[in-house]
């Protein structure tokens, strides 16, 4: 008799739901616009005059700085490049782009996303100009800043330190060589069920259930290879339940974030994850959270109800220098600059180049 | 409070939950986000409508359904009309694991007052006697729709179970 575990599906569900009030604000704005043209033109007939436009609302007109809605965080290459998934939309429709800037977030430019116009995109991994996007089941390769894209293709190779992480696609992982934009995929076999890729100091880092229990996945750990995916090493998480990120700066402090009945639980690993130790507790309201570990030892947590700053590696949290901007998502570059951003229309990042302090890109 | 602080802390306090509800019932995450995004938008743009009710996030969880629905039966209709097949775009699973995804596209296949009366009771975590008053029919149907879904979705997950063993 199979386990028909609704509670767990709604609450997954729940947990991997990303919030995106403005786009909800963007449809109401549409739908207001839309119920007044209606009206005009109901006027117009009644009157007996003529509609003569129907003009709902214009595009916004792009300067260097608008790069439009964000539907994803933003990615960063190196310390100049980075990239974000957006979209604007006007009267006639919505169009997806693919937005660039290689100035550190002072001007974006606009181009074409990989993938047929109805996908769903996302950009798995980013090296200098190197960027893997997926949409739908393919993946992407540019290896010039999204100019141009060529669909991934697995080549038969060894793979080296020169590699990075692309992603994982089930048993699979596979990496990417920054210029060439050539895939390969590791050498050992994938140790984990349901893997994602994080950052973890320089080497491959994964997290992902150990095994399986009838159709159920247990034993939350983490992988790690130095040797480019030639061996892994897992270690069990503290927790199989209610996991939501991890982050290491160095390898060695590693740290793992769950959401539990509104509040988040920070634990924390001083040996590579060989023990676990919970460091705080935090109620937040309910939403998702991300974590960012960084090399000054600063750990910053993201809540639904805003970014919180631990200097005592995860003990106590303050939200000092920031205000309630709602959760971020953080990325870090392969040269170590840090990238904190939100999505939707009024998407906002800040990049920072030590960890502490934080500048805000132009809006 | 204006309307769209009131709203914006309804959407924070259910909007995770109402999508749950609606990818149980169509199986298709982007779908589910888009019916409760766009049952949002109808409040923010008629604030009136949703100061008369009582339970807001029952509001709007009916708008969502009735959104996913009606969409889900003019594709139906547009598909009947062009005799294409090919209509069904392509489904959509957010990134839980493959046991949950299982379970919602198993509960495709049963009839849709069977699977709302599941999401309802086990999922939206309503009360037998609510999902009774929102599906207008009487307490006994209810437990008999619930005991005939868990049955059907048993016997399908456990064929599943066994073809991959």
């Amino acid at each position: 008799m199979p386990d028909l575990d609704f509670v767990g599906l709604g609450e997954e569900t729940q947990q991997v739901f990303r919030p995106r009030f403005d786009e909800v604000v963007r449809r109401a704005r549409r739908r207001r616009r839309w119920l007044a043209g209606l009206s005009a033109l109901v006027v117009a007939v009644a009157g007996g005059g003529v509609a003569a436009s129907l003009s709902v609302g214009t595009a916004s007109r792009p300067d260097g700085s608008y790069r439009g809605s964000a539907t994803s965080r933003v990615v960063a290459g190196d310390i100049w490049h980075l990239y974000q998934l957006t979209e604007t939309c006007d009267t006639g429709g919505c169009r997806f782009h693919f937005a660039v800037s290689a100035d550190r977030g002072v001007t974006w430019s606009l181009r074409p996303p990989p993938g047929p116009d109805t996908a769903y995109r996302q950009i798995l991994s980013a090296t200098n100009t190197t960027v893997v996007v997926a949409a739908d089941s393919t993946r992407w390769v540019t290896v010039d800043a999204g100019r141009t894209w060529r669909e991934g293709t697995l080549e038969n190779r060894t793979t080296t330190q020169t590699d990075q992480f692309a992603y994982v696609d089930g048993a699979q992982v596979v990496l990417v060589r920054p210029g060439t934009g050539g895939l390969a995929s590791v050498a050992a076999p994938q140790p984990l069920r349901q893997a994602r890729s994080f950052e973890g100091g320089g080497a491959l880092w994964m997290v992902g259930f150990a095994r399986a229990r009838g159709i159920r996945s247990v034993d939350l750990s983490t992988a790690v290879s130095g040797d480019f995916g030639r061996s892994w090493e897992v270690r069990r998480l503290p927790r199989d339940f209610g996991f939501l990120d991890f982050s290491s700066a160095n390898g060695v402090d590693l740290y793992a974030l769950y959401g539990v009945d509104h509040a988040f639980k920070v634990f924390a690993s001083r040996n590579g994850g060989a023990t676990w130790s919970a460091t705080a507790s935090i109620p937040v309201s309910f939403g998702g959270g991300g974590l960012l570990a960084t090399r000054s030892g600063v750990l910053w947590l993201s809540t639904p109800d805003g970014l919180l700053r631990s200097t005592d590696g995860g003990r106590s949290f303050d939200r000092r220098g920031f205000p309630d901007i709602g959760p971020v998502g953080f990325d870090t570059s392969i040269d170590g600059m840090y990238v904190a951003s939100t999505m939707g229309a009024y998407s906002r990042t800040w990049v920072s180049e030590d960890g502490q302090g934080w500048v805000e890109t132009p809006r | 409070m204006d309307g769209e602080t009131d709203l914006r802390a309804i959407y924070a306090a259910s909007a995770g939950r109402l999508v749950a509800v609606l990818y149980a019932l169509t199986g298709d995450f982007a779908e589910a986000e888009d019916a409760v995004h766009e049952a949002f938008a109808r409040a923010l743009s008629r604030p009136a409508q949703l100061r008369k009710v009582d339970s807001p996030e029952a509001w709007l969880r009916t708008v969502a359904m009735n959104v996913a629905r009606t969409r889900f039966r003019r594709r139906v209709l547009l598909d009947r009309i062009l005799h294409s097949g090919r209509l069904r775009r392509p489904e959509s699973t957010p990134p839980i694991s493959p046991d949950r995804i299982a379970l919602a596209e198993a509960m495709q296949d049963l009839p849709r007052p069977v699977r709302e009366c599941l999401v309802l009771h086990y999922i939206a975590d309503l009360t037998i006697a609510d999902v009774a008053a929102v599906q207008q029919c009487s307490v006994d149907a209810v437990k008999s729709r619930l005991m005939r879904g868990r049955r059907a979705l048993a016997a399908r997950l456990g064929d599943k179970e066994e073809s991959r063993a």
